[in-house]
C-alpha cells in the first residue's frame, strides 16, 4: 500500500483509489492518477469510509429505477460509438471481450454497486485510451448497460456524485 | 453552377487525378522465388522470410555505430483503429498496413505517399447528437474515418480494426480485413483488384492478420469465432490472381469426422474458437504450410462442457499449400482450459541435422517439433508459469492440482489470461543461434463464470480477474529474453516496467530491436544484451518492427500505436497506472545512420 502511495506521488498527480477487478473488499486495487495531491493517509481513510458505505445493506438497488429512458438512449449511441467495437452491438463480446448482459453481467457484477461499475468502466475502457470520456458520458454508458440488463428506468439520472453510485446495490434478482 | 466555382471544382478533379495516378514507378512483378529467397534489402514477408525468423541479412547499421542512428522520417497512421502493423518492403517502395483495410505505399527513403487504398465507405453517418466532439477536450470515440465498421449483431469489428500484416506476389498487394474480406490491389496504383468476402462477419468472422502467399495461393486464417453458431473457424486458399477460393481447412474437428470425439457429444454449433488469427510459416523442402491455433472457447472446460482435447484446438496445423490437406498435427495443451492460447509464429530452424519448428505460446513453453513429421522433440518451460507440468521428453501436458477452473472457484495463475507471450513475436539469429522473446510478465486470480448454451451467444466466458505483477519479475511487467535455441539457456534478459510490447527485430549487424509500452525504443548487444541506443517514440512502440535498404541505404523502421484489441492492453493500466501513454498516435518511424 505504501510503496503503490508512494509510486503515484512520484508522478505530481494525486490518486483516487479505485477497486478494480471484482470487487469485494479486499479486491486487487490500482491507483488512477488525477489532478491534485493529496495525504497518503487521507486517502486511505477516505477509502475505507466508501468501502464501508458500499457494504451490503445499503438501502438502493438498481431496480429503483435510478437512470432515465433518455439517459440510457445517450448510452446507446455512445456504447455504439465507443463499445460496441469490442463488446458488439448486442453487448455479447467477442473473441477479446466479456459479454456485458445475461449471465455474464450477473456473473461479474451482482452484489457489486454502481459506482463500481462506473469506476471500472471509466478507469480502463475504452481499453486504448481509458478515461477518455467525460463523466457523464460514462454515467450515460452504464445507464445503457443497465438498461440492457432489464433494471427499470426512472425519473432521475444517475447521480453525479460517485459517493451516491456507490450507495447504489446491483443484484441480479429484483429484491 | 457559377464560372468560378465551376473553375475551383475543375482544378480539385484535377489536382485529385493527378494525386490518384500516382504510381510506383520501376515496378517488377515479386516472383516466387523473390518470396522464397528475398533480396537482402527487402522485407518481402511479415517475418520477412518464410522461416519467420524477423532476421535481415543487412549491417551497415552495426554494433560499432548504432549510436548515430536518428529519425529519417516518420508517418501518421490512420488512429481509426488499433495498430500493429508489419510493413513490407519491395525494391525501395513501402507498402504500410493502417488499420481498418487501408493501404499506403511510400517511398522507403523519404516517406512520401505513392498511393493509398481506402477501402469503400460502408459506414452509416454517426447519428445525429452522438459523441460530439470537443466539450472539455475529451476525445469521445475512433473517428470513423476508415470502413469496415461493425455490422450487426455478432460482430464484424473483430479486433479494433488491427491488420496485422499484408502479402505481395506478382504485381499486387493482398491484405485482409475486419470483416472477413480478402482484397488484392495492383502494388503500382492501388486500386482494387479483387475483393473476396470470405465468411459472414455478421457471425462475427473478420481478420486481424493478413494472409502469406505460397506457389500462387492467398493463404490466411480466420479469427472472431467465439460464439456458438453451426459453423467453424478455419484457414483458405485462394487463386492470387483472382481470390477465388480454391480450398477450406477447418480448424475444429467436426462430429463425426476423425477426431471429431475429442469434443466429446457437443453438437458443431457448440465447438466454438480454434480462431486462426496469427500467420503461418512455409518450408519449400517440406512443402507444408504451418499454421497455429488458438484456445476453445468459452476458454474454461466447465463452461465449454467439454474434458476432451478439443482438436484442432491450441495445435500447430501442417498443410499442404495446393490443397489445404492437414499433414499433421501436433497439439500442444489438450483441453486447454484458461485462455492460454498457442497461436502464435512457428519458427522453423534446422538444429543439429533436425529440421524443427519453434513455437512458444502464452505459457511462456518453448516447444520444438519435427517439422517434417510433427513429432514431439523437446520442451523447454521458462519457469514463469504455474498452472501445469511439461515433461520436456514427451511434451505431455498434466495440470497441477487445484489448476482447472470450475465454476465459481478462484485459480490463482500465473501467467495472467493476457499471457507472458502474445502476437509479439520472436526473432532468431544465426549468427548467436538465439531467439529472441518479447514478454509480459503478470499473474492473476481469476474466478471463471458460466455461459448459456444458445446460438448466437457463447464466446470466452466471463471471467472475474485480479491481476497481479509476477512475483519474480522484480516489479517489472516486461521482458525481452534472449535464449539459446540449441541448449535453451538463457542469454540475458532486460526487464523494463511496462510490456515488451513490439515484435522483435535482429539483424546481421549483430543488432536486435525492440520495444515497450512506455514508448521506448531499444536496439540491443544481440550477444550480451547490452542496450547500444534507444530513444522515444511518440506512444507505446506497438507492432513489428523491420529494416530494410532504400538507395542503397539501410533504415529501421519501427511502428507506434495504440490499441490492441487484447486482455493485455488492461495490464498497464491497472499494475502500472503511473505509467501514462498519449490516447492516440499510430504512426511509423523510420531511422537511419546520418548522412
Amino acid at each position: 500500500m505504501r510503496m503503490l502511495n508512494a509510486r503515484c506521488g512520484a508522478t505530481l498527480q494525486c490518486c483516487e483509489r479505485v477497486r478494480l477487478a471484482r470487487l469485494k473488499p479486499y479486491a486487487t486495487s490500482a491507483f488512477v492518477c488525477g489532478a491534485i495531491a493529496l495525504v497518503a493517509s487521507g486517502l486511505v481513510l477516505g477509502t475505507l469510509a466508501r468501502a464501508q458505505e458500499a457494504k451490503p445493506g445499503t438501502a438502493r438497488t438498481a431496480w429503483d429505477g435510478v437512470y432515465t429512458e433518455e439517459q440510457a438512449g445517450r448510452g446507446r449511441v455512445l456504447y455504439m460509438d465507443v463499445c460496441a467495437s469490442c463488446h458488439a452491438k448486442d453487448l455479447r463480446g467477442d473473441s477479446t471481450a466479456p459479454s456485458l448482459v445475461e449471465e455474464s453481467f450477473s456473473f461479474q457484477w451482482d452484489d457489486a454497486t454502481i459506482g463500481e461499475l462506473f469506476v471500472r468502466i471509466r478507469t480502463l475502457m475504452p481499453s486504448d485510451r481509458p478515461n477518455s470520456l467525460s463523466p457523464q458520458r460514462y454515467r450515460d454508458i452504464v445507464a445503457f448497460i443497465l438498461q440492457a440488463n432489464k433494471f427499470p428506468p426512472g425519473g432521475q439520472e444517475l447521480d453525479a456524485d460517485a459517493d451516491a453510485l456507490q450507495r447504489i446495490r446491483i443484484t441480479t434478482k429484483r429484491p | 453552377m457559377r464560372p468560378r466555382f465551376a473553375a475551383s471544382m475543375a482544378l480539385v478533379v484535377l489536382l485529385g487525378n493527378l494525386w490518384l495516378v500516382a504510381q510506383v514507378k520501376d515496378s517488377r512483378p515479386v516472383t516466387e522465388a523473390m518470396l522464397r529467397n528475398p533480396a537482402a534489402g527487402d522485407w518481402l514477408n511479415w517475418r520477412r522470410t518464410d522461416n519467420a525468423w524477423g532476421y535481415s541479412p543487412l549491417d551497415q547499421i552495426s554494433r560499432q555505430n548504432v549510436q548515430q542512428l536518428q529519425l529519417a522520417w516518420s508517418w501518421a497512421m490512420d488512429d481509426t483503429g488499433a495498430q500493429e502493423a508489419t510493413p513490407l518492403v519491395y525494391n525501395g517502395v513501402m507498402y504500410l498496413p493502417n488499420p481498418r483495410g487501408v493501404i499506403q505505399a511510400l517511398d522507403a527513403a523519404t516517406g512520401d505517399l505513392l498511393w493509398e487504398f481506402r477501402p469503400e465507405a460502408a459506414a452509416p453517418p454517426t447519428p445525429p447528437g452522438s459523441a460530439q466532439r470537443g466539450g472539455g477536450g475529451e476525445q469521445s470515440a475512433i473517428p470513423r474515418l476508415a470502413q469496415r465498421p461493425a455490422t450487426a449483431g455478432g460482430g464484424g469489428d473483430e479486433g479494433r480494426g488491427i491488420q496485422r500484416n499484408i502479402a505481395i506476389f506478382g504485381d499486387k498487394i493482398f491484405g485482409t480485413t475486419n470483416d472477413a474480406h480478402i482484397v488484392a490491389v495492383d502494388a503500382r496504383t492501388g486500386k482494387l483488384v479483387w475483393d473476396t468476402t470470405v465468411a459472414d462477419a455478421r457471425l462475427g468472422y473478420g481478420y486481424t492478420s493478413g494472409p502469406i502467399v505460397v506457389r500462387g495461393k492467398v493463404i490466411a486464417g480466420i479469427t472472431g469465432c467465439s460464439r456458438y453458431k453451426e459453423d467453424v473457424c478455419f484457414i483458405t486458399g485462394h487463386d492470387a490472381a483472382t481470390g477465388k477460393e480454391l480450398w477450406r481447412t477447418s480448424t475444429v474437428a467436426r462430429p463425426g469426422e476423425p477426431g471429431g470425439d475429442s469434443w466429446g457429444d457437443l453438437p458443431l454449433a457448440f465447438r466454438a474458437g480454434s480462431d486462426a488469427w496469427i500467420s503461418g510459416s512455409y518450408d519449400p523442402e517440406t512443402n507444408l504450410v504451418y499454421w497455429g491455433t488458438a484456445q476453445a472457447k468459452p476458454w474454461a472446460r466447465v463452461v465449454r462442457g467439454t474434458d476432451g482435447a478439443a482438436l484442432y484446438t491450441n495445435s500447430t496445423l501442417a498443410l499442404d499449400p495446393d490443397t489445404g490437406k492437414m499433414k499433421w498435427y501436433y497439439q500442444h495443451l489438450p483441453g486447454e482450459t484458461q485462455d492460454m492460447d498457442e497461436v502464435f509464429e512457428n519458427i522453423l530452424i534446422d538444429i543439429g541435422g533436425r529440421k524443427s519448428l519453434f513455437k512458444m505460446g502464452k505459457l511462456g513453453i518453448l516447444w520444438q517439433l519435427d517439422r517434417a513429421t510433427g513429432t514431439f522433440i523437446r520442451a523447454t518451460d521458462l519457469g514463469y508459469q504455474t498452472i501445469l507440468e511439461v515433461n520436456p521428453q514427451t511434451g505431455k501436458v498434466f495440470y497441477r492440482s487445484g489448476k482447472i477452473p470450475q465454476l465459481g472457484t478462484e485459480v490463482d495463475m500465473c501467467p495472467s489470461t493476457a499471457g507472458f507471450k502474445s502476437w509479439r513475436a520472436m526473432a532468431f539469429s544465426p549468427q548467436t543461434n538465439a531467439l529472441y522473446i518479447p514478454l509480459n510478465l503478470n499473474c492473476e486470480k481469476a474466478t471463471f463464470g458460466p455461459v448459456e448454451k444458445i446460438v448466437g451467444r457463447g464466446g470466452t466466458g466471463p471471467v472475474r480477474r485480479r491481476d497481479y505483477k509476477h512475483p519474480d519479475s522484480g516489479g517489472n511487467l516486461g521482458e525481452f529474453l534472449a535464449m539459446d535455441v540449441r541448449t535453451g539457456k538463457i542469454l540475458w534478459r532486460h526487464r523494463t516496467p511496462s510490456p515488451s510490447n513490439t515484435a522483435a527485430l535482429a539483424t546481421a549487424g549483430g543488432l536486435v530491436f525492440g520495444g515497450d509500452w512506455d514508448r521506448h525504443m531499444y536496439a540491443y548487444d544481440a550477444t550480451t544484451g547490452k542496450i547500444l541506443w534507444q530513444t522515444r517514440l511518440p506512444t507505446s512502440a506497438q507492432g513489428f518492427p523491420i529494416t530494410y535498404l532504400a538507395k542503397g541505404k539501410q533504415y529501421v523502421a519501427m511502428p507506434a500505436g495504440i490499441g490492441g484489441g487484447s486482455w493485455s492492453a488492461l495490464i498497464p493500466p491497472e499494475l502500472a497506472p503511473e505509467i501514462r501513454r498519449p490516447n492516440s498516435g499510430n504512426a511509423l518511424l523510420v531511422f537511419a545512420l546520418p548522412q
